[in-house]
């Protein structure tokens, strides 16, 4: 008779030789008599109860034990691991705040740029999710990347191809004031937007039917921030909202959904209630309209490369022959559209620039954080060669002492992850309200989500890689001379440490210059003299229809004001609102593309810009409001002509907007942010709506203005919302994610060199301790504070040194690479590398200067007697 | 030293194991605990006592010849040691000193 093959490999498995016998003797003898008097199956079960029951007590566990050697080992590491941490109290606290901050914010730039580079990818078609753009390379001069096309494009290509399921078309709305009861304010992200909405994209509503939401011209589906604002607590479905004076009905309102998304609506009305807006020429059969974003539903298992190719064909079936080569259609996947290159104002964009740079900072930021904590441990374990050849003696095997290094390091990376984790969301809150910053981020469930699967291996990483440097001096170490004589770790682990202190720097240094450089940039940015005084001008904004008829009324109630020197109109608000035209002059082979602008007459002398020749649209010449064409000093040179004075009363057609002459030449300004370079822009008088009233204020009691303005404007326009902005902060605003990215990079900066200051700490003060005797002797030979100070600390001095002469060219080019992608940008002088240099090595002398002090104070008489 | 006092299973684990002088093993002191006890304890249970007791030094144990009626596989055997015999007897006597100061009229109580 023979136990089951089963039982006896679970016994096997389960316990140690010595007991196995005994056991499965035993067990045997019982089967016999169970099987007896039981049936197989419930032997069986028998069986394996009993021996599973061997299992609870305390002497199988204990052979148990013994059988795994590693599990004891397991034990007596993490037994001697806790207790090594424990001893030496500083050098720990010095090491896990270092961890922690660090873990903190590379898990903050982790959540970032994971943000960025998953933009729209939370459509559960994003996959088979394209927009078509207008690809415009082909003809010899004029290059155009465009978002959008025709309004007609989409229903086509759904007709023409069975393997489009299906499209949708966004057309954008210029701002607009919206009213419910007395709630009335301006909004700026209201779209026109197919029905098929919801079937494409994952846009769930949270109350209202999808299918109806956007049948009714009159329906509109809002967010619920919009839903909040206009109507409180209340429920919004079926309330009226007032959009630039027409009513609609709300039929929807749409649930959360996650914010990086490249197109961010508040307010969707059907696209079949878009009408062409006054004074446009064209129609919505027109395919030359380009101002729609199309995007396009593919067919499962469709290739979107041979759709693209198809798309050619397309063209032929719907434009004249003359048209085929002049562009083409694109289909840019929807992941890849937020940081693609084809970039359009109304879209959210990223920026890849910013995104290489955060991931050079994290990347350096946790370079640092390892060559901090490994130098730390090295220089602690220094002082445990007593104990590691005591343990050498006893039997220990190399590979065991080099194991207990890393395990340490390794208990301690995981224990500062754990902080680290539970502080994370708290120190994101705090950042964002300190630094005055939105980072965009997801709640903590979704953020731990997707942290800890890379964080945990991460952090075990960190440990293992800190503790390998100090594992291998150890194991090296040699039992007798370890108990015998004051080791100090041999030459070499010495001259690994330099390297690593002069890692440090090269880090500090690289980051602490990038954010002086970054900082230079944006104040540059900020401050740079647009051709126009921005701190003297104030927008109002008024309804394009009301404007047409109350202007002159408004204006004279506005000069009534005591500071509001003068008023005019313009069409924008120096933000790059402006579209691109073909302009064409007699002079030119063929035309070139141009911003167009729209202003009233006086809108230069309102601004204070200069007429570089000829004069503004005036009110004394009506010719001006049909026939008259302003351009800028770029735009003569784009024409072609040398001087201003040249390109004066010559002929101009700008598209099917204007043709007419040229009435003068105004002097460059900024009409768009400093990202780009100034243009050329030819400006007309205004033959669409404008909305933006430009008034030139005096410096003066601003406060009591803004009241008399909008008393002014509640007496004649009651209805509707007040919105006076002073332009200057305006502008501002255009930097705000520059602003954003230079204060969180000014952070990191900061950090880093805390942590490097902290390490510094840690590794002077172990020096000084070790040193000790040395100085003592120093100091009754007759050495003074200056002389011992500057010994301590003129090796630090000479690695700062090195590492300024390492990183600067380095840290110079990717600098200019990063002031590249800026259109008016900082020079970059070799000045801001030294001051770096200098900073780094004023904050590591007083980071040090407790434990220098504390050579002052020595008592030589005290450290040289125990010898 | 814990356990200077014999708890009761252990007390019947031990005089099984005196009992079954000189064939005290995991079976034969489960069986005897099963038939004699009246109880129902898995031979896990016995083996744990058992060598909870040779932890204690109460008893000791060896490995006895091998034979073909278990696969092959020794017995453990048990044997009481002198600590052991002392304790089983100091829990004897403990009893019947207890025993003997009982009063007559304890039993009388419910003669019937």
């Amino acid at each position: 008779m023979r136990l089951p093959g089963y039982i006896e490999r679970l016994i096997k498995f389960l316990f140690h030789q010595e007991v196995s016998e005994e056991i499965s003797g035993d067990l045997l003898e019982e089967m016999e008599d169970y099987q007896s008097r039981n049936s197989r199956f419930s032997t069986h079960l028998h069986l394996i109860k009993t021996t599973l029951l061997f299992l609870r007590f305390r002497y199988t566990w204990h052979q148990f034990n013994l059988k795994n050697a590693n599990y004891m080992q397991f034990n007596t590491s993490l037994k001697s691991a806790w207790r090594n941490l424990k001893k030496d109290k500083s050098s720990l606290t010095l090491n896990a705040i270092g961890l922690t901050i660090g873990f903190i914010l590379s898990m903050v730039i982790f959540l970032v740029l994971h943000r960025e580079l998953t933009f729209d990818q939370w459509h559960s078609k994003s996959d088979r999710i394209f927009r078509v753009t207008h690809d415009e390379t082909i003809s010899a001069k004029s290059t155009r990347h465009l978002a959008t096309v025709g309004p007609p494009v989409g229903p086509a290509l759904k007709q023409d191809y069975s393997e489009i399921e299906n499209f949708v078309r966004f057309r954008y709305t210029p701002t607009q004031p919206v009213r419910h009861d007395n709630t009335s304010f301006y909004e700026n992200r209201i779209f026109y937007i197919d029905s098929t909405l919801f079937s494409v994209f994952d846009y769930p509503l949270a109350q209202g039917n999808e299918k109806s939401a956007l049948v009714d011209p009159n329906s509109v589906v809002i967010t619920q921030d919009i839903a909040f604002k206009y109507f409180g607590k209340d429920d919004p479905l079926g309330k009226r909202l007032e959009i630039s004076g027409e009513s609609y009905t709300v039929s929807g309102v749409f649930a959360p959904t996650p914010s990086n998304t490249h197109f961010d609506f508040d307010i969707v009305m059907p696209f079949h209630a878009f009408e062409v807006p006054f004074g446009y020429p064209v129609t919505l059969n027109d395919w030359g309209w380009i101002s729609f974003h199309t995007y396009v539903l593919l067919k499962e298992d469709v290739n979107a490369t041979i759709m693209e190719a198809q798309l050619v064909d397309f063209i032929k079936t719907h434009w004249p022959e003359d048209r085929w080569d002049a562009f083409r259609f694109r289909m840019q996947p929807l992941a890849d559209i937020y940081l693609g290159e084809v970039k359009n104002d109304i879209l959210a964009s990223g920026n890849w620039t910013n995104i290489y740079a955060f991931g050079i900072a994290g990347a350096l930021l946790l370079a640092l954080i390892i060559f901090n904590y490994t130098n730390l441990s090295v220089a602690r374990s220094l002082t445990r060669t007593k104990e590691v050849g005591v343990r050498k003696s006893m039997g220990a095997a190399k590979g065991s002492i080099f194991m207990q290094f890393s395990f340490e390091s390794m208990i301690l990376a995981i224990c500062c992850l754990l902080i680290s984790t539970l502080l994370l969301f708290p120190t994101i809150n705090f950042l964002q309200q300190s630094l005055g910053i939105t980072l965009n981020l997801p709640t903590w469930q979704e953020g731990l989500k997707t942290l800890l699967p890379f964080a945990i291996p991460f952090a075990l990483i960190i440990g293992f890689v800190a503790g390998l440097y100090p594992g291998l001096v150890m194991m090296k170490v040699r039992a007798v001379q370890a108990l015998t004589r004051n080791l100090s770790g041999g030459s070499m682990s010495m001259s690994v440490r330099k390297v690593l202190v002069t890692m440090q720097f090269v880090i500090t240094i690289a980051l602490l210059s990038g954010s002086i450089i970054i900082y230079k940039q944006i104040r540059y940015m900020q401050e740079k003299d647009l051709g126009f005084d921005q701190s003297t001008l104030a927008v109002l904004r008024v309804p394009g229809p009301t404007l047409l008829e109350e202007y002159d009324v408004l204006k004279n109630q506005l000069l009534e004001i005591p500071n509001v020197e003068r008023v005019s109109v313009g069409g924008g608000r120096m933000d790059g609102d402006n579209g691109s035209v073909p302009v064409k002059t007699p002079d030119m082979e063929e035309s070139l593309p141009m911003f167009v602008e729209a202003v009233d007459y006086g809108f230069y002398k309102t601004l204070g810009i200069e007429m570089a020749a000829g004069r503004e649209f005036s009110k004394s010449f009506s010719a001006d409001s049909a026939g008259a064409v302003i351009v800028n000093e770029t735009a003569v040179k784009t024409m072609g002509y040398t001087t201003n004075e040249e390109a004066l009363g010559k002929e101009i057609q700008v598209s099917d907007i204007r043709s007419g002459k040229i009435i003068g030449v105004v002097s460059d300004y900024h009409f768009t942010s400093l990202h780009h370079k100034i243009g050329p822009l030819a400006i007309v008088y205004p033959r669409t709506y404008l909305e933006d009233v430009y008034l030139k204020i005096q410096p003066g009691n601003l406060m009591s203005m803004v009241n008399s303005i909008e008393a002014k404007w509640q007496a004649l326009f009651p209805e509707l919302p007040f919105d006076l902005i002073f332009l200057e902060n305006h502008l501002n605003q255009l930097y705000q994610s520059d602003v954003a990215f230079a204060k969180l990079f000014r952070l990191f900066t900061i950090v880093t060199i805390l942590i490097a200051c902290l390490g510094l700490y840690g590794l002077i003060s172990l020096i000084t301790t070790q040193k000790i005797k040395e100085i003592s002797m120093r100091k009754v030979l007759g050495a003074t504070l200056q002389n011992l100070i500057s010994s301590l600390f003129k090796p630090f001095a000479i690695y700062i040194g090195i590492a300024l002469v390492l990183v600067s060219p380095i840290a110079y080019y990717l600098l200019s690479q990063w002031l590249s992608n800026y259109a008016y940008k900082i020079d970059l002088g070799w000045i801001w590398f030294l001051l770096a240099g200098l900073v780094v090595m004023v904050t590591a002398f007083i980071a040090t200067l407790s434990h220098l002090s504390r050579i002052a104070r020595i008592n030589p008489a005290r450290t040289l007697r125990s010898d | 030293m814990k356990g200077t006092q014999l708890g009761e299973f252990e007390e019947i684990v031990l005089l099984a194991v005196c009992k079954l002088y000189p064939d005290a093993y995991g079976v034969s002191v489960k069986n005897e605990i099963n038939d004699t006890a009246n109880r129902s304890i898995n031979l896990s249970t016995a083996h744990g006592a058992l060598n909870r007791l040779e932890e204690k030094g109460l008893v000791g144990s060896e490995f006895g010849e091998a034979t073909s009626t278990r696969g092959g596989k020794r017995k453990k055997m048990f044997t009481i040691t002198s600590i052991g015999l002392k304790k089983l007897r100091e829990a004897k006597e403990l009893r019947d000193g207890l025993w003997s100061q009982i009063p007559e009229v304890v039993f009388d109580l419910h003669q019937s």
